[in-house]
């Protein structure tokens, strides 16, 4: 025998001895922000101003439930900040205005949708922090990725698109499938509307892909998308088509998400890809982006898929 | 340069404590400070004690018996690591004044904290039936390493984002599955606070970056390659997966198996094996034990290294069975005729002699109780074994002595 011992509770000790900061205490949250709470918010606006005269808005939505694990943790910690500093940086679109949320499920989730501001600059970091990692979700195997489509289709305003008839950009992240519809007693308890009935994904889709090109990016490391990768990105494919990204190294979601931009804008996918100095990002970003195309047009109110 | 194309091993011939770490430590004092002991079974759930000439005094777990005479530690792939146990060990050698030269191959597979927790958490609803398991998650982690989606090598701990990707998916998807595997589903809500736990999860990815800190895992291999080697084996021959008796056995191979392979890659061309035995039997944990008394067999008997645990329990004591013995080196010599090019010289080592404190030896031979002089005793050992020239050991830390 050795001396080598380990009792249970010296994992008492061994879990308040970690050097560095744990999740818990970089999110603290230990409930949804009022700030984020999307109930009875009428609009997010997204406005030109002096300084951002020809503003884009851009929506990313992130998947914060269980199966994303740590994953949710890097991505809401670090992934999104640096995702706004790579479209701040490398300005895909003109003056982005970008606005993150939280997403969840519906039937399980205290807080299955949260929502910052629109935020041209890194501020918006300040308000990543406050995002809750509810880690919930449930045995169902699709998270609610409908609830910001319905949210941003009736709930933003934006410049971009009314002003100049120019779509923003919708991105919603996580690895599960997209739920077949979203119940009108969902939307009534989270967002504080009250529809006369259910609305199918499809439906959400037309009215949000009015104001958004909307994209999924289906995060592969993901406990649900291992076990099912095909399963996943078929029910996404049959309802975004070539819209349907496929992640397969999360640190490298904020390329993949500006690469998306740029190609969607009609730039050159393999130079896109190219373009990112490391060769490990040009391979995921070659893999997530191959199937796109620029968007036929950016007239507002086609909707192609 | 000379190159060598020999190497001295240390098996243990019956259950563990047998006085390997002792002999490892003798090898090295002979070879000088440029040997390099090999662990090539087991993990850190070892205890080798060795007190050095000077009066140090260690328990060697994951570091090579012969670090507190300077020797290098090469972890083969055949070592389960354990990042969490190694770093309190270097801390204690620290203390010491012993800073080791570790060299691990990047392919051995690596235990996880929820490794332990599982080996926790079972052997303890195991209640009576236990296995007599140390607690620490060594057969846990190589139970998990077959599993591709969960397994976990060195090579693995570089990359802090894979790995903890890694472990998530281990505590959130493979420990519960393991859990309802074993019978024990509802113990995985019981023990969640522990699974869920992102502190742990945290610290052991930090313990993992400084375990590569302290460790040499680049061409590995090639650093040892013609240096002067002792072969450290961990528990003993009894305890051999497929020779002890299932399932009071490590989840390794104990003898000259693992060796023989290793030397056959490193390009050896002859082994000096000893076989190391107590002068009595002696057994910790579960499982069954020929010829146990209900107490210490020799008066001399102290033993500061084997305190009782929760796993484990007390050490137990029977008196030595020559036939058991010379069985189990019999059939662990017969792996050696896989390997024709190896040329293999055995020979045994018995120790803890002076426990005898003056009294008649006893012993098992053709099934029959023994009682006779030390002499006679070693003698009828050499003769039952069918190897001469036996290495006695008497005290903690004497010297061996060659017996004619």
């Amino acid at each position: 025998m050795g001396t080598a011992r380990w009792n249970p509770s010296d994992w008492t000790s061994y879990a308040k001895s970690t050097a560095r900061k744990t999740t818990d205490t970089v999110f603290a949250s230990r409930g949804m922000d009022k700030d984020l709470d999307p109930l009875g918010v009428v609009m997010r606006e997204s406005r030109d101003s002096d300084l951002n005269p020809a503003s884009t808005a851009i929506v990313v939505g992130l998947d914060v439930t269980g199966s994303m694990g740590m994953i949710a943790d890097a991505l809401a910690r670090k992934g999104l900040g640096t995702m706004v500093e790579e479209i701040l940086a490398r300005k895909p679109v003109s003056d982005p205005h970008i606005l993150c949320a939280g997403i969840g499920d519906v039937l399980y989730d205290r807080a299955p949708l949260q929502v910052t501001q629109f935020e041209a600059d890194i501020r918006i970091a300040r308000q990543l922090e406050k995002i809750w990692l509810e880690k919930g979700g449930g045995g169902n195997s699709c998270e609610s990725y409908t609830l910001p489509w319905y949210f941003a289709a009736l709930h933003t305003s934006i410049d971009c698109f009314e002003k100049r008839g120019k779509k923003g950009y919708l991105f919603t992240v996580g690895d599960e499938e997209p739920p077949r519809d979203l119940p009108a007693k969902a939307i009534a308890r989270f967002i504080g509307d009250r529809p006369q009935r259910d609305f199918s994904s499809h439906e959400l889709l037309t009215m949000v892909s009015r104001m958004y090109h909307v994209f999924h990016v289906i995060v592969e490391e993901g406990s649900h998308a291992r076990r099912d990768p095909h399963g996943v990105r078929s029910r996404w494919v049959d309802l975004l088509g070539q819209r349907v990204i496929g992640l397969s190294d999360h640190t490298k979601l904020a390329e993949v998400i500006v690469s998306a931009i740029e190609v969607n804008e009609g730039r050159d996918r393999d130079r896109v890809a190219k373009s990112w100095s490391s060769w490990q990002t040009a391979l995921v970003v070659q893999r997530a982006v191959g199937g796109l195309t620029p968007s036929p047009s950016s007239v507002a109110g086609v909707v192609r898929f | 340069m000379h190159l060598n194309k020999t190497a001295r091993v240390v098996i243990g011939a019956q259950f563990g404590d047998e006085g390997k770490g002792r002999l490892t430590a003798h090898h090295v004092m002979e070879i000088g400070d440029d040997a390099i002991v090999v662990r090539f079974n087991g993990g850190a759930q070892a205890g080798h004690t060795v007190v050095a000439p000077d009066g140090r005094r260690h328990v060697f777990s994951h570091v090579g018996s012969g670090a507190l005479a300077g020797a290098a530690t090469y972890l083969s792939r055949f070592f389960v690591a354990n990042p969490i146990l190694f770093l309190k060990e270097l801390d204690l050698l620290a203390a010491k004044d012993v800073t080791p030269t570790v060299y691990v191959d990047p392919v051995s597979p690596v235990t996880t904290p929820y490794d332990m927790m599982i080996n926790q958490i079972v052997e303890r609803e195991r209640g009576a039936g236990r296995h007599g398991s140390c607690g620490i998650g060594f057969g846990e982690t190589l139970e998990r390493n077959l599993d591709g989606r969960f397994a976990l090598t060195v090579a693995d701990l570089v990359d802090p984002s894979i790995l903890t990707n890694r472990l998530d998916a281990i505590r959130r998807e493979y420990a519960p599955a393991r859990l309802t595997g074993l019978g024990v589903a509802h113990t995985f809500e019981a023990n969640a606070a522990l699974f869920r736990s992102d502190a742990i999860l945290e610290h052991y990815v930090e313990d993992a970056r400084r375990f590569l800190d302290a460790t040499i895992t680049a061409e590995a291999r090639a650093a040892i390659r013609d240096r002067p080697l002792v072969f450290e084996g961990a528990q003993g021959l009894l305890l051999d997966q497929d020779r002890g008796c299932f399932p009071h056995v490590t989840r390794s191979n104990t003898g000259l198996r693992n060796v023989l392979a290793l030397a056959d890659e490193l390009g050896l061309e002859r082994l000096d094996v000893t076989y190391v035995t107590r002068a009595y039997l002696t057994r910790h944990g579960a499982g069954p034990l020929p010829r146990e008394r209900p107490k210490k067999p020799y008066p001399g008997i102290v033993d500061t290294t084997n305190v009782p645990n929760e796993h484990q329990g007390t050490l137990r004591f029977a008196w030595l069975d020559l036939d058991l013995l010379g069985r189990a080196l019999h059939e662990d010599l017969s792996d050696a005729a896989i390997y024709p090019a190896l040329t293999v010289n055995a020979g045994l080592a018995i120790t803890c002699l002076d426990q005898l404190d003056g009294e008649a030896a006893r012993y098992y031979r053709g099934g029959i109780q023994h009682r006779s002089s030390l002499e006679t005793f070693v003698a009828a050992a050499t003769e039952a074994v069918g190897l001469d020239r036996p290495l006695l050991g008497f005290g903690p830390s004497g010297e061996l002595m060659p017996c004619g």
